[in-house]
């Protein structure tokens, strides 16, 4: 198995560099990992099981609110991060009867649905905060540990991270990831035996909670929530551009094409247009649909044997 | 209360207008291609800012206004082509596709034009005309009467034109339509264009009688798309009617808190999906 060797030889780099760094591409690096987990989360549903969503941000920012409130009622700021995470997942729980739907159909009720939980987001100040938002959540904390720095706050998404690729791996090549992929032909999957609504709801369930525990992360981490930032049509759009760049369906893929996506703007074309990455990241998109339908590392996985997942 | 109810009314119908124009448009691309056209509402803004360019530069206001839409219907030849080798795949990567376009055009107006949000003003059109206990801007209406009056040029060319034909025949029976001799690709050029045409149309529409900025095209998008689920796939005059009710319904809602409207308008679009994925004026197929 190819891609493992790839993953150790990412997450050592990024254990290794950052002390290096300055404190600039520290933040960078804190934010492009968020989005990495997000699009791990993402492509846990829209990769393995063939359930491409338009609305992750329903699951980031129920995590982001979930922790963001939990946090703030003085609950324990590292308990709140994986309740955020718990609060996604009863968010896909409720969602659940949209995975009867296909294709585009089911991509556009989860936006729908991400829509939906923003007005509520809006409209239940008691709870939320309102429009104003949500202030001064407390962040992490740890004795003698400076959660102001960002070196801190990068290796808890580091290990969150971590935590989220080891579980894509075991889906990607145990059991569920067979099944999953028998999803491809729903109907022949149904009449072979496999079980597809429950592998597509675990499926679901897993994404959720991963996405979630990214906004749970980023809430506690910015300390600041209002709805049209924690349920913006960016948590939605951006896991599903880097998983179809990076490579939908493999595990390493999510998170190069966050990477390059996010850095290459931050660091690339931000600097020569100022709104200019939009357009760069629409054409890479148009470009990666009409000629690398896999993505840069699933096509790197068809064409040579040394990257190759299985045999 | 009730003059307040009757004109937030009113002025909910006006905006249902435009719905029901980018509705009708939509649900010609969706019928005839079953494409997920995500960049719909990204082609009424480029028809919005054509026309206050050209009507800024002293063009007479109507030809502006055609000139939108069709710059709207060049925009969706455009699409189309970038669309037909993607044709035979799952919907999900054309959807995607569309979101790439969606992102170019929007970000090329930010760049182009900035983030301002943009209005002609013309004093005769601001004028208020009473209608009863009714108060709306005499551009209200006659953008409402335009935008009504496309719908009904529509739903006469698709019911009584040879072209026409073609592309509902498509819409409702593929394989029987080709088997006729009717050629998809230009019958799916021709829905692509006019459904795009109505788009860039509504934008041109829309900059005359409310200021318009690039950032809102993606709402635009959404609110076709939930015309065009809560109609169903039917005649145009069934989506335009649904246009109205969602434009109705804002206008209510904005009397307590808009949120409110956003919240029945996509909750009933998830709701629509799951149980009634005809529409309300749809038959099940």
């Amino acid at each position: 198995m190819k891609e493992r060797g790839l993953l150790w030889l990412l997450f050592a780099l990024l254990l290794i560099l950052p002390p290096f760094l300055d404190e600039y591409l520290r933040h960078l690096l804190v934010s492009s990992l968020t989005l990495a987990l997000l699009a791990v989360g993402w492509n846990l549903l829209g990769g393995f099981a063939g359930q491409v969503s338009f609305g992750h941000a329903a699951f980031f920012g129920l995590g982001a609110y979930g922790a963001g409130i939990l946090s703030k009622a003085g609950l324990d700021p590292w308990l709140a991060l994986f309740l955020g995470g718990g609060v996604a997942f009863l968010g896909s729980v409720v969602a659940l009867p949209i995975l009867r739907l296909h294709g585009a159909y089911f991509a556009l009720a989860m936006l729908a649905y991400a829509e939906v939980l923003r007005t509520l987001a809006i409209l239940l100040e008691g709870l939320t905060g309102g429009a104003a938002g949500l202030f001064s959540i407390p962040g992490l904390y740890l004795p003698g540990v400076d959660f102001g720095a960002k070196l801190a706050n990068l290796y808890v998404i580091l290990g969150l991270l971590l935590v989220g690729v080891g579980v894509a791996f075991r889906v990607r090549y145990g059991p569920l990831g067979l099944g999953l992929a028998a999803l491809g032909e729903e109907e022949a999957a149904r009449a072979g035996g496999v079980p597809v609504f429950r592998l597509k709801a675990q499926a679901l369930f897993l994404s959720a909670f991963f996405s979630g525990l990214a906004g749970a992360f980023q809430a506690l981490y910015i300390r600041f929530l209002e709805p049209p930032y924690a349920f913006s049509l960016e948590w939605s759009v951006y896991p599903l551009v880097a998983s179809f760049l990076g490579g939908r369906g493999t595990v390493v893929g999510p998170i190069l094409g966050t990477l390059g996506l996010y850095l290459g703007a931050e660091l690339g074309v931000k600097q020569v247009l100022e709104r200019g990455y939009h357009i760069a990241t629409g054409a890479l998109v148009v470009l990666v649909v009409l000629f690398l339908r896999r993505g840069v590392f699933g096509f790197l996985e068809g064409r040579y044997a040394v990257v190759r997942p299985r045999g | 209360m009730m003059e307040l109810f009757l004109n937030a009314l009113a002025s909910g119908l006006a905006q249902g207008g435009i719905y029901a124009l980018i509705g009708v448009g939509l649900a010609l691309i969706f019928g005839a291609m079953h494409v997920v056209n995500l960049a719909h509402g990204e082609v009424l803004v480029a028809g919005a800012l054509l026309a206050y360019l050209l009507a800024g530069a002293g063009l007479p206001l109507w030809g502006a206004i055609l000139l939108g839409g069709g710059l709207g219907g060049l925009l969706g030849l455009g699409l189309y082509g970038l669309l037909l080798p993607v044709r035979r795949e799952p919907p999900i990567s054309s959807m995607v596709l569309t979101y790439g376009v969606a992102l170019v055009i929007l970000y090329g107006l930010v760049e182009a034009f900035g983030t301002d949000l943009r209005n002609l003003t013309y004093p005769a059109w601001v004028r208020p005309v009473h209608l009863g206990p009714i108060r709306l801007a005499l551009g209200e209406i006659i953008t409402l009467g335009m935008a009504l009056l496309a719908v009904g040029g529509v739903a006469w060319f698709l019911k009584q034109s040879w072209p026409g034909l073609a592309v509902r025949a498509l819409t409702q029976n593929r394989e029987a339509a080709m088997a006729l001799g009717i050629s998809p690709l230009a019958a799916e050029a021709l829905a692509f264009a006019l459904g795009s045409a109505l788009a860039g149309l509504a934008g041109a529409l829309l900059v005359v009688v409310q200021p318009i900025a690039p950032m809102a095209a993606p709402l635009f998008t959404v609110k076709a798309f939930v015309v065009v689920v809560l109609a169903g796939l039917t005649s145009p005059l069934g989506v335009a009617l649904a246009g109205l009710l969602l434009g109705a319904v804002e206008g209510l809602s904005a009397l307590v808190n808009p949120a409110w409207g956003e919240l029945v308008a996509f909750l009933t679009f998830v709701l629509m999906l799951l149980f009634r994925p005809q529409g309300l004026f749809g038959r099940r197929r």
